[in-house]
């Protein structure tokens, strides 16, 4: 041993001093390149800290409401309708009519005094109104003086969001929580939170001792600004390094925010609960969610379960594990028996309470939730922030409570029909919006309309099958000097050599080949094989360019798969392509928001309507008019019986294996798709007509009928045909089906009724 | 003398015009005079209070108002040419010049045979092009507005 020091000391005591010296600049380089990088890391977490707490500040909720009820003469409505709408609103039915807000029913009269409204184009007036029914209509309806009025009920609030927040909340203020509740809280989870830095080790030692001794986990280490921070993560990730992080992140919020404003955060962020996809955070939404009722309307032993929860919301679940949840909120009661501002008591008294939570069926957390989502990203999208940030902002959609109403009862009745009690698992979405000018007026996102989670009208993307059709036809009669809706194009089977070396050959539905066909049957039968050969013989460039006008291009160009509907759309996409279609080939981009307003009126915000021409009208009249054949004697024939007296047009669709079923089409005034299947995507075995079309026609049965306008655009003539005969006929042959044309593209005439030749081949 | 001509030949072809909704244009100063009164009678009772209704707006110079009564109109009448070529006009006036123009397309789309409210409408995207600074497009509009002059 000392042989060795000897040694080592003599032979290296000058190379290691030597050593040490020439180390010396480097270990300061390294040592402050290491404080640099710890520096820069802290800081930049730290503006990270700052922007996830801003977020979670308290603001006030700007408020949502529905498109209010016109009345006027001629509007569709009963006065079951009118009634139910004026409850809704608060109107009391006991004829005192000298004031606002009452009403009175004689007959099928109804006197009414509103309530004036001032919405961002005007003050509606607060005025007297006698509103007569006849039949399905209003009548008549006159202001005291007599004189015919179209007038404006107060909109239906249908909602809160805070802007800058894409989930639901309910937030509150910190001077506005039971105190009970901020005992409770303190004493339960961090009981020196006024003291502490934000982490404290003697509490993560005292938390390790309790739980060595105890077996179990009975007490966590973190201070309630710690589990704040935890929640500004998205992943729950338990690593050291992650630990670490929160402990960093917490000191900062420590540092830049006050003790209050910390714990207002914490009451609004704490994870509470779990509704399906949606996660419930805070004590407001909480509260809500497991009792239906205001946060400061809750008792001391319902306050108890909420701060109970917070250590494990699944766990304690009080639907689903009730003994542990009364257990738990016991244990918390009794910490709180030791507390001043609590006492015995009060503690004991509350122990010996049931849970109260209510049923998950009793709780509606809002109404709307489909519609909302889509309110809540177009205001994000199209209002910066700052603009929203005042409070107290007035948001005013179109959201029909009438049509929306329509659309969840069709889906709910019919998915129940379809698919008893869920077994099958399918699903369904639908979309609702004026056809001339895009404004939304119904959103569902699932077979339970109110339940709210995954939107699937706006966030499930299906392969759009058959739907795809009429954007090839579209293409095809774009050039009326070779195409018009007799044009003979052939189903014989086809065959096409693809890049990839492997041979694709489409098949009918029915796996038969129907020769030479008129141009519309391709689409009224909804023949894959005439139709991937017309799209074929056209180009698929031509066919991606009436994509790309209609907004539903893919920018890497299309495969022929793509002409029988390979793409993929969500139902809201594709409302969107099919209101362009409706509209003559004018695109209104699909909008829930009719005006912004500041408290008070200030800084009115409305989006002004605009259409875009992105196609010619004439090529879009002659696919409307194939559509309506879709209706009438096509794979949507069933609508005949279902809506005998409307007058609308569609197309059906069905992706392969039965996958998904769709039904997109419109009236004289609104678009709307359903679109029916599993979201597992799974074969749901329905074809268009069998699943989506039903919904739609009953959701359409509920709604206003409006027939399609009566004239063409200029440009167009109609005339009677021989279809299979590429004729037109004499226009005394009245048996003879009657189809419009471009004008200057008529075929041939014939010379009598009994038409030309057949086109040959079946 | 040259601006009368049109309007005389405007007052002519609505004389001749049998097509419904037709316009009767008053103490115009010219055929795209936005200050004079346009009357127009359709069926639908809560149309023709809106349109009322937008009328007295835009002679109180409340053109936001005006807008917003249109926009009622359409969403109860979406195919009525006239009052998407009223609504083209106001937002001509507000300087809304990409709007004005898609909107009188939109009105030409759904006017059928209306030649004078077609001629009406492409003055409207003449006047919208030229002061976006297109003097080709504003040339072209009004090729196509004196074309429906003619024949």
């Amino acid at each position: 041993m000392a042989k060795r020091s000897r040694r080592s000391s003599r032979r290296s005591r000058s190379p290691r001093r030597r050593g040490w010296v020439r180390l010396r600049p480097w270990v300061l380089l390294v040592a402050g390149g290491a404080f640099a990088f710890a520096i820069t890391s802290f800081l930049l977490l730290d503006v990270r800290v700052r922007a996830q707490f801003g977020r979670t500040q308290w603001r006030l909720p700007a408020h949502v409401y529905s498109q209010p009820l016109d009345l006027y003469q001629g509007r569709y409505l009963s006065e079951d309708q009118l009634v139910d709408q004026l409850q809704a609103l608060g109107y009391r039915q006991d004829g005192a009519l000298d004031k606002s807000g009452h009403f009175d029913v004689h007959g099928r009269d109804v006197d009414l005094h509103t309530r004036g409204f001032g919405f961002p184009d005007g003050r509606e007036p607060e005025r007297r109104l006698r509103v007569r029914f006849a039949g399905s209509r209003i009548a008549a309806a006159h202001d005291a003086a007599g004189g015919d009025v179209i007038a404006r009920l107060e909109p239906q609030r249908i909602g809160s969001v805070y802007p800058g927040r894409q989930e639901d909340r309910v937030l509150v203020r910190l001077g506005d929580v039971p105190p009970e509740l901020v005992a409770a809280l303190l004493a339960v989870e961090d009981r020196d939170f006024f003291e502490h830095w934000g982490v404290e080790p003697t509490a993560i030692l005292r938390a390790m001792v309790a739980n060595l001794r105890a077996g179990h986990t009975v007490q966590g280490g973190s201070t309630l600004t710690q589990q704040l921070v935890k929640n500004f993560f998205l992943s729950n990730e338990r690593t050291l390094s992650r630990k670490f992080t929160e402990a960093l992140m917490a000191l900062s919020v420590e540092w830049h925010y006050s003790k209050e404003q910390i714990l207002e955060a914490y009451l609004n962020e704490v994870y509470l609960g779990q509704d399906g996809q949606r996660a419930i955070h805070g004590f407001g939404l909480g509260a809500r969610f497991w009792f239906n009722r205001p946060l400061d309307e809750l008792d001391l032993h319902e306050i108890a379960l909420l701060v109970g929860l917070v250590k494990g919301p699944s766990y304690y679940d009080p639907r689903e594990h009730p003994r542990r949840a009364l257990e738990r909120r016991n244990t918390v009661l009794a910490v709180l028996a030791h507390s001043p501002s609590i006492g015995e008591a009060r503690a004991r008294a509350a122990m010996e309470q049931p849970l109260d939570v209510v049923d998950r069926d009793a709780v509606q957390l809002q109404a709307y939730p489909a519609y909302m989502d889509l309110v809540r990203s177009q205001l994000a999208r199209d209002y910066r922030e700052q603009d929203l940030k005042g409070g107290g902002l007035r948001v005013f959609t179109y959201l029909d409570p009438q049509v929306q109403g329509a659309a969840e009862a069709a889906v709910r009745e019919r998915l129940e029909a379809l698919d008893p009690g869920g077994r099958k698992q399918l699903q369904a979405a639908a979309v609702v919006a004026d056809t001339a000018t895009g404004a939304v007026q119904a959103v569902v996102g699932d077979r339970e309309p109110r339940r709210a989670g995954y939107n699937r009208a706006v966030d499930a993307r299906r392969s759009i099958g058959s739907l795809v059709k009429p954007a090839v036809y579209l293409t095809a009669l774009s050039r009326p000097d070779a195409y018009t809706l007799v044009t003979p194009i052939s189903d014989a089977p086809l065959q096409v050599k693809l890049d990839n070396r492997r041979t694709w050959s489409p098949e009918n539905y029915d796996h038969r080949n129907h020769g030479r066909i008129p141009l519309i049957d391709g689409l009224v039968h909804s023949y894959n094989v005439a139709t991937a050969r017309l799209g074929l013989d056209l180009g698929l460039d031509q066919v991606e360019t009436t994509l790309e006008r209609l907004d539903v291009g893919d920018p890497d160009g299309i495969v022929p798969a793509d002409l029988l509907g390979a793409l993929s759309l969500s139902p809201l996409e594709v409302a969107d392509m099919y209101q362009t279609l409706g509209a003559g080939g004018f695109d209104a981009p699909l909008n829930t928001i009719d005006g912004v307003e500041g408290p008070g009126g200030a800084h009115p915000r409305r989006y002004g309507l605009d259409v875009h021409r992105v196609l010619d009208p004439e090529p879009v009249f002659l696919v409307d008019a194939a559509m309506a054949e879709v209706a009438r004697r096509g794979t949507a024939s069933a609508l005949r019986q279902r809506l005998p007296d409307r007058d609308v047009a569609g197309k059906t669709g069905t992706t392969d294996a039965l996958r998904d079923s769709w039904f997109a089409g419109f009236d004289g005034r609104r678009t709307a798709v359903v679109w029916v299947g599993r979201d597992d995507d799974e074969p749901a075995g329905l074809t268009g007509a069998a699943g989506a079309l039903r919904v739609w026609a009953d959701m359409m049965h509920s709604v206003p009928p409006a027939p399609r306008r009566a004239s063409a655009p200029a440009g167009i003539e109609w005339a009677r045909v021989d279809p299979d005969a590429d004729r037109t006929l004499p226009s005394g042959c009245t048996d003879a089906p009657r189809l419009p044309f471009i004008e200057g593209s008529l075929p041939p005439r014939a010379q009598h009724c009994g038409g030309g030749e057949p086109l040959g081949g079946r | 003398m040259r601006r009368w001509l049109p309007l005389l030949l405007a007052l002519g072809l609505a004389a001749c015009a049998s097509t419904p909704g037709h316009e009767a244009v008053s103490k115009a100063r010219g055929p795209l005079d936005t200050n004079a009164a346009v009357e127009h009678s359709v069926d639908n009772r809560a149309v023709a209070l809106l349109w009322d209704k937008a009328e007295r707006a835009r002679r109180d110079n409340q053109l936001d108002e005006a807008v917003a009564a249109l926009e009622r109109a359409l969403r109860l009448a979406p195919d009525d040419a006239v009052i998407w070529s009223r609504l083209a006009e106001l937002r001509l006036q507000q300087r809304d010049y990409a709007v004005a123009e898609n909107l009188a397309a939109k009105s030409n789309a759904l006017a059928g045979n209306q030649r004078l409210l077609q001629y009406r409408n492409w003055l409207i995207i003449e006047a919208a092009r030229q002061r976006r600074g297109d003097e080709a497009g504003a040339r072209q509009a009004r090729e196509r507005a004196e074309a429906l002059h003619g024949s």
